[in-house]
């Protein structure tokens, strides 16, 4: 059984040793990253997913990200600091 | 600091009288009949009732669902296999965080496919979550039995335990029944909104562009 984490973990260090070469030319377009090489560039998440899902299907193993630098965290303040609910 | 409460009223006399003076060239200009303004309601509300003690005590959710995104839907059907229901539940409505979340159980359950990973830092140090494709979907009849729906597909990050959380604290609705808690509405989706919330009556309202709103 495939670790999830574990194969977006490697390709996410193949992204990042390949980013600034990505930057020059597909600076802002999402890429799809699959056995440690980017396989295809696209303008949103949504037909990077779409590309990636015809080709490897649901099971995954590929990463989706945005080609920039200084990514920005999602995160809940609330949720977090485990403020959200107390007692 | 410059200025006295008698200059600030003073002020704001002389403002009105100017209004009331526009408004009266107005009429005239328009033959003695006052100008009708028409705007339309660009807004879809949702609104939502519990009550001083619930909204305190449970915070303001609204009722969403969880889908799998389209191209994963059309890969099953192409394939025979079964598509997973949508999850309905209870969504808060944060407005301290940044991107909408969804329930990790909610993603197990749907089946969704990882896309990344995010490391957040917080009270409880860093943290690993995953991060899935789902459609978000947020719909409610109006009054006059019409539906309106929201939807959209986007990169969300997985909260873990949501729902050990609120079962631990108890978390009921008004009637005793069980929450089932599906993720976190934030800035992204909230951007496109109006938030009222009346804190003294319990109750919350989101109003959301009709531009964003789907008709059956």
């Amino acid at each position: 059984m495939i670790d999830t984490n574990t194969v977006i973990e490697n390709e996410k260090k193949a992204f990042n040793a390949r980013l600034a070469e990505m930057l020059k030319e597909h600076g802002g377009e999402f890429v799809v990253f699959k056995g440690g090489e980017p396989v295809g560039f696209f303008p949103d998440t949504a037909s990077a997913y779409g590309f990636a899902m015809d080709k490897y299907g649901p099971e995954g193993g590929f990463l989706i990200r945005e080609v920039a630098e200084g990514r920005l965290q999602v995160a809940s303040l609330t949720w977090h600091l485990g403020v959200s609910h107390v007692r | 600091m410059s200025g006295s409460k008698h200059d600030a009223d003073k002020r704001q006399a002389e403002h009105r009288a100017k209004q009331k003076l526009k408004r009266k060239d107005a009429v005239r200009k328009s033959g003695g009949t006052p100008p009708v303004t028409t705007v339309p309601s660009a807004w879809v509300k949702f609104e939502y009732n519990y009550g001083p003690d619930m909204l305190q005590g449970f915070g303001p959710h609204v009722i969403a669902e969880w889908a799998v995104p389209d191209r994963y839907a059309a890969f099953l059907a192409l394939n025979n296999r079964p598509v997973p229901p949508p999850i309905v539940g209870h969504i808060l409505v944060d407005t301290g965080a940044s991107s909408t979340c969804i329930a990790e159980e909610v993603a197990k359950e749907l089946g969704l496919t990882q896309i990344d990973t995010v490391t957040t830092y917080g009270a409880h140090g860093g943290q690993t979550s995953r991060v899935y494709l789902a459609k978000f979907r947020l719909s409610v009849r109006d009054e006059d039995g019409q539906i309106h729906t929201v939807e959209q597909e986007l990169a969300t990050m997985a909260i873990h335990d949501m729902q050990g959380l609120h079962d631990a604290m108890g978390v009921r609705q008004s009637d005793g029944s069980p929450v089932r808690p599906v993720g976190l509405l934030g800035r992204d989706f909230l951007r496109h909104t109006r938030l009222t919330y009346h804190g003294t009556e319990g109750r919350f309202q989101i109003a959301v562009s009709k531009a964003l709103v789907r008709q059956p």
